[in-house]
């Protein structure tokens, strides 16, 4: 294979030598180091082989004392094919042309990717680069990756960690989003423990604090149940940061209702593709009608880059609009399909709340004439213990 | 007596004992050249000093110590550089001459 490209790439001859003294040629040819190959006997005597272009000129001492006549059957190679083309100037100049523009178009950032969003947009992560800079179409040496990374951190709160790579003409952006962390009282600060919802007390922890409730105790929201601030029989005030843990038996509400009619979006079949050109920011419609003939439709939009590699991408790109027609369907649901979507919709709500054990479910079931209703009542064993400083 | 004998004619030199113990043949050792037949197609010849008949149906090639003589049909020569000649082709016999 890398032989095979070797020769095209010098370029080779196909020689043929006739006359007594063939395999004197040969062996002279070896002797002198010549790359000679595929050496065969011809049907009409003659011996033929393959040469690189560059030494077939050495070969004339060769010839002449070996007796042999020699001619070239077989032009071979890149050397020869371009010789073909080389009074056809303007064709030279399109390769030039093609490679200069190749050249210059590796200079800039064509394309960005972007990974790692989980919550925020990639839109987003665009919008905000932009403004640090970092646009399509930029000059990549003229980028301070460094400082664009810098500054976007900076800039967004939702985001821990960026990371910029360009390769090519595209550049990888990788995100990592902050997780939501909860309002942490510093320890050395005095704080006490309320109750984040209504419930029976079932057990308090108090780790450290003053408790002002006991297990069978009903509180409402905002009750305080810990305290850090309290005086001892001699009067000695203390303020603490308190921490318990205050289990309690609370109830989860949730009405969900489902009307019957219904209408959802349902796609004819109908669909119409435009296309158009687009080359950097200016683009080129490849259609002629502006008009789109559905009356309710979807859109759907597309980009295809044109690239030689992967990270090579060109400023060229293919868009493609969808247009897919769509009706507005209206329909009646049955009440026992409204009653299994409520109740699909109550399962979604219990799954959703979080460290809360649920120990029994209520519901109560209300159909009327255009809706159905369905309310659950979960009663639930949580910690509803909340932190809160001292003034 | 006849043991004497007998140990006389088993006697090698030390660098003929050597090769037979390391279980390969060396042929700048030896001075002998290599040909290498594969299948029925191919036959590889080193250390080749020239060669002195060339045809279709048959190839003689010179090495230092004998001339090997490839019988076949359509036989090419490959590659002939280094002293090796890579010969392809149908081949029906290969002697020592």
């Amino acid at each position: 294979m890398l032989k095979s490209l070797q020769r095209y790439l010098l370029g080779t001859l196909r020689v043929s030598i006739s006359g007594s003294g063939c395999e004197r040629f040969l062996n002279l040819a070896h002797s002198e180091k010549f790359k000679i190959y595929d050496i065969c006997r011809d049907d009409d005597g003659c011996v033929s082989f393959g040469i690189y272009r560059k030494n077939f000129r050495h070969l004339r001492p060769l010839v002449r004392k070996s007796h042999v006549r020699i001619h070239i059957t077989k032009r071979l190679g890149l050397p020869q094919r371009t010789r073909n083309y080389r009074r056809r100037y303007g064709l030279m100049l399109g390769i030039i042309i093609i490679a200069a523009s190749l050249y210059v178009s590796s200079l800039f950032v064509w394309n960005v990717r972007v990974s790692g969003c989980e919550s925020i947009s990639e839109q987003e992560v665009l919008t905000v680069l932009s403004e640090n800079g970092f646009t399509v179409g930029g000059l990549k040496r003229k980028f301070n990756i460094r400082e664009i990374e810098n500054n976007f951190l900076k800039h967004n709160d939702k985001i821990s960690w960026i990371s910029i790579n360009i390769k090519g003409t595209t550049a990888f952006v990788e995100v990592r989003e902050k997780s939501e962390k909860p309002e942490l009282i510093d320890a050395s600060e005095p704080c006490s423990i309320y109750a984040a919802r209504d419930g029976v007390i079932a057990s308090v922890s108090d780790y450290m604090g003053y408790s002002l409730v006991k297990p069978g105790d009903t509180v409402t929201a905002g009750d305080l149940i810990v305290s850090g601030d309290y005086t001892d029989k001699y009067g000695t005030q203390y303020k603490l940061h308190s921490y318990a843990k205050v289990m309690a038996y609370t109830t989860h509400t949730k009405t969900v209702t489902v009307p019957l009619k219904a209408s959802e979006h349902v796609r004819t079949g109908n669909v119409k593709n435009k296309y158009s050109l687009k080359f950097i920011r200016f683009s080129v419609p490849l259609y002629f009608s502006e008009k789109i003939l559905y009356n309710n439709y979807d859109v759907t939009k597309s980009e295809k880059f044109l690239k030689l590699t992967d990270s090579f991408v060109l400023p060229i790109s293919l868009c493609k609009t969808t247009y897919t027609e769509v009706e507005n369907y209206e329909y009646t649901k049955s009440k026992e399909t409204a009653l299994y979507d409520a109740y699909e919709q109550l399962r979604d709500f219990e799954y959703n709340l979080v460290g809360i054990r649920v120990l029994g479910r209520e519901y109560e079931e209300q159909v009327n004439e255009d809706s159905v209703t369905v309310k659950v009542m979960l009663n639930c064993y949580e910690d509803i213990g909340i932190s809160r400083k001292i003034d | 007596m006849r043991n004497k004998i007998k140990n006389k004619s088993k006697k090698q030199s030390p660098v003929g004992a050597f090769i037979k113990g390391i279980e390969v043949v060396n042929p700048a050792v030896d001075g002998c050249s290599s040909v290498e037949l594969v299948g029925n197609k191919r036959v590889i010849i080193e250390d080749a000093t020239g060669i002195s008949e060339y045809e279709a149906d048959r190839v003689r090639i010179n090495t230092k110590v004998h001339t090997v003589v490839i019988d076949g049909t359509g036989l090419t020569l490959d590659s002939y550089s280094g002293g090796i000649i890579v010969i392809d082709g149908k081949i029906k016999g290969v002697c020592l001459e």
